[in-house]
C-alpha cells in the first residue's frame, strides 16, 4: 500500500469544501426571531434539517456571528418559514444579496407576530415551523440548535418550493 | 392565519384611495354633488374598491377646515376610529391612519394602531404627518415644533419598542420621558404596520427614509417625478432600506375628453368654492413645506381640483397613458381622488382597471 498516495490532509479547505457542498442541494427556510433590544431579526438558511417526530423538533445551524445568534439565546423562540417558489427576492433580501439592511429587510415578505408567543413568522411561505430553542451545541463557528416545534402554521400559498443547488435559487414547478 | 397586505401584493402600479374621510375629498368645489363625506358614503366608497383590489384607502388628517361657503375639510372623521369601522366591514384593502405626531401621544398610537391591525387582519398602516397648520395646533394649546421630525423619530421609535416586547420600558428622550411603558397586543405586522409620509424637505426625507415604507410626492409635472425619486431613493439607500415612492392624483374620468375637461372647469374654476381656495392656498403657501413651490404658485386650478395634486383628467385611455409615465418614471402607485367617490369609483374600476391591466400596470 502507498501511504502517500491515499494521504488526506486534515483538513481540505474551506474552498474545497464549499464547492463540494454546491453539490448538496436543498430547501431554502427563512429563520426570524425578536432580538435581544425589541427588533425583528431573521435570515436565510440552508443548514436546518428535520430532526425527530417525536418531539417534533429541527436543527438548525447558525454562524455564531449572526445576529440571529443573539436573537436565539436571549428569545428562545423562533420561526423556520420553508419558501415558496415566488420568494426568491424575500430569500436574497435576507441573505444579504439585496441593498437592505437591519429591520429594513422586513419589507420584503409578509411578516406576522403569532398571537401568544409573538414569534415573527413569514406568511406566503409554504410552511412556518414556530419553535422553542431546547439545546444549543457549539462547533467551531456555528450554534448547532435543536428547536422544538410549538406549532405548524401552513399557507394559502399554491406555489412549490424554493431550492438552493449550484450557487443559485431554483422555483421548482 | 392574517392575510397578505395589499401593498406587498404583486401590482406594478398599486392605487389606493385618499380622503374620503373629510368633507370635498381633497377638491375645493361648490357643485351640489361635492363629497359630503357621511359615514355611509366612505361605506358605500370602501366597498367598491374593496371588491374592486384597490389597494388602500388613506385618510386626511383635518382638526378645522379652510372656511369658505362650505367649511370645507371642517366634517372629517379622526383617523383610528374611522379606520376601525372600515376595517370590520372589508376584507382586502389595505387603511392607512393619519396621525399628528405632535398632538397624539406615542403610546396611545401604539394601542390604537394596534387595534386597527388586529381588526383587519395585518392590514393597518400608518400616515405619519408633523403637522403645518398653526390654528390647528393652537386648538390643542400647541405650536409647530421646530424639531417636528426629530419629535417624529422618537415617537416611531416608541411605536416600535411597544411592539418589541412585553417586558416595561423606559424611554428616555428630547421629547418624550416615560416610564414602564408597556402595550399588549402588539401589532400582527412586523416589526410594525407599513408606515408611510409625505414629507417634501430634506429633514422630512432624511426621516422617511429611516422610517417609513412609502413615500407620498407630488409633482406639477410628470417630468418632475423623477428627480423626486432619485432623491429619495439616494436617502433611503443610506439608511439600508428601500422606500416605495408614491403619487396623489385628483381624477376626472369621463368616456370623452371632452366631458372630463369640461366637468373638470366646472367643478375646479367656474363652481369652485372661490373663498375657501383664497383661504387654502394663502396659509399653504405660507406654512406648507409638503408640497412643491411650483404647483402652490402656478396651479389654482389644481388647489381647488384637488389641494395642488397632479390631475388625471380625461377619456380611460387618457389616464392609463398618464399613469404608464407616472409609473416609467419610478412611482410605484397612487392615491386617487375625485369629486364624489361613490359616483366616480365605478366608472374608474370599470373601465380605467382592465385598461392597466392590458397596459401591464396590474395584474389582478
Amino acid at each position: 500500500m502507498n501511504a502517500s498516495r491515499h494521504h488526506k490532509p486534515a483538513n481540505s479547505g474551506s474552498a474545497r469544501f464549499k464547492q463540494g457542498m454546491r453539490a448538496l442541494t436543498g430547501g431554502v427556510t427563512i429563520i426570524g426571531a425578536y432580538g435581544p433590544d425589541g427588533g425583528p431579526v431573521a435570515m436565510t438558511a440552508t443548514a436546518v434539517t428535520s430532526l425527530s417526530a417525536e418531539p417534533p423538533s429541527l436543527l438548525a445551524c447558525v454562524n455564531r456571528s449572526a445576529s440571529i445568534a443573539s436573537a436565539l439565546k436571549a428569545r428562545k423562540r423562533f420561526s423556520v418559514n420553508v419558501l415558496a417558489a415566488d420568494q426568491i427576492d424575500v430569500a436574497k433580501a435576507f441573505g444579504g444579496q439585496l441593498d437592505v439592511r437591519g429591520t429594513g429587510r422586513f419589507i420584503y415578505g409578509n411578516w406576522r407576530r403569532v398571537d401568544d408567543t409573538e414569534v415573527p413568522v413569514l406568511t406566503g411561505s409554504r410552511v412556518s415551523f414556530e419553535c422553542e430553542v431546547s439545546h444549543v451545541h457549539d462547533w467551531a463557528t456555528h450554534h448547532i440548535v435543536i428547536g422544538t416545534v410549538l406549532d405548524v402554521h401552513f399557507s394559502l400559498a399554491k406555489t412549490q418550493s424554493l431550492v438552493y443547488a449550484d450557487g443559485s435559487y431554483i422555483a421548482l414547478g | 392565519m392574517s392575510q397578505l397586505h395589499p401593498l406587498k401584493g404583486p401590482n406594478q402600479f398599486k392605487l389606493g384611495v385618499f380622503s374620503s374621510n373629510a368633507d370635498g375629498g381633497l377638491a375645493v368645489t361648490d357643485v351640489p354633488e361635492r363629497w359630503r363625506a357621511r359615514w355611509d358614503d366612505n361605506l358605500t366608497a370602501v366597498g367598491i374598491a374593496d371588491r374592486a383590489g384597490l389597494e388602500f384607502f388613506l385618510p386626511i388628517a383635518r382638526w378645522r377646515g379652510f372656511g369658505g361657503k362650505n367649511h370645507v375639510r371642517e366634517w372629517s372623521f379622526e383617523t383610528f376610529t374611522w379606520a376601525a369601522g372600515l376595517a370590520a366591514v372589508t376584507k382586502n384593502i389595505g387603511l392607512f391612519m393619519t396621525v399628528h405626531v405632535p398632538l397624539v401621544h406615542p403610546v396611545y398610537a401604539a394601542k390604537a394602531l394596534a387595534t386597527v391591525d388586529h381588526i383587519s387582519g395585518g392590514r393597518a398602516g400608518l400616515n405619519i404627518v408633523c403637522g403645518w397648520n398653526p390654528d390647528e395646533f393652537a386648538m390643542f394649546g400647541a405650536k409647530p415644533g421646530d424639531d417636528a421630525y426629530g419629535q417624529a423619530a422618537e415617537w416611531v421609535e416608541v411605536i416600535e419598542r411597544c411592539y418589541g416586547g412585553n417586558q416595561p420600558f423606559d424611554f428616555e428622550g428630547k421629547h418624550y420621558q416615560l416610564k414602564g411603558v408597556v402595550s399588549r397586543p402588539a401589532s400582527i405586522q412586523v416589526p410594525r404596520p407599513l408606515t408611510m409620509n409625505a414629507a417634501f424637505g430634506a429633514p422630512g426625507r432624511d426621516f422617511a427614509a429611516k422610517n417609513c415604507d412609502f413615500l407620498f410626492s407630488s409633482f406639477s409635472n410628470i417630468e418632475d417625478g423623477r428627480k423626486h425619486i432619485a432623491d429619495i431613493r439616494a436617502r433611503s439607500r443610506l439608511q439600508g432600506r428601500e422606500v416605495g415612492i408614491y403619487t396623489v392624483c385628483h381624477v376626472v374620468a369621463r368616456e370623452t375628453q371632452r366631458e372630463a375637461d369640461e366637468y373638470y372647469e366646472r367643478y375646479a374654476v367656474t363652481q369652485a368654492d372661490q373663498a375657501a381656495v383664497d383661504n387654502h392656498m394663502a396659509q399653504r403657501k405660507e406654512f406648507a413645506n409638503a408640497h412643491d413651490e411650483d404647483a402652490c404658485a402656478l396651479y389654482r386650478k389644481r388647489f381647488a381640483g384637488g389641494a395642488g395634486t397632479y390631475p388625471l383628467v380625461g377619456t380611460p385611455e387618457k389616464i392609463v397613458d398618464d399613469m404608464i409615465k407616472i409609473s416609467r418614471e419610478g412611482y410605484a402607485g397612487s392615491a386617487l381622488t375625485f369629486v364624489n367617490y361613490t359616483y366616480e369609483l365605478p366608472f374608474f374600476c370599470d373601465r380605467v382597471l382592465p385598461l392597466m391591466k392590458q397596459a401591464g400596470l396590474r395584474v389582478v
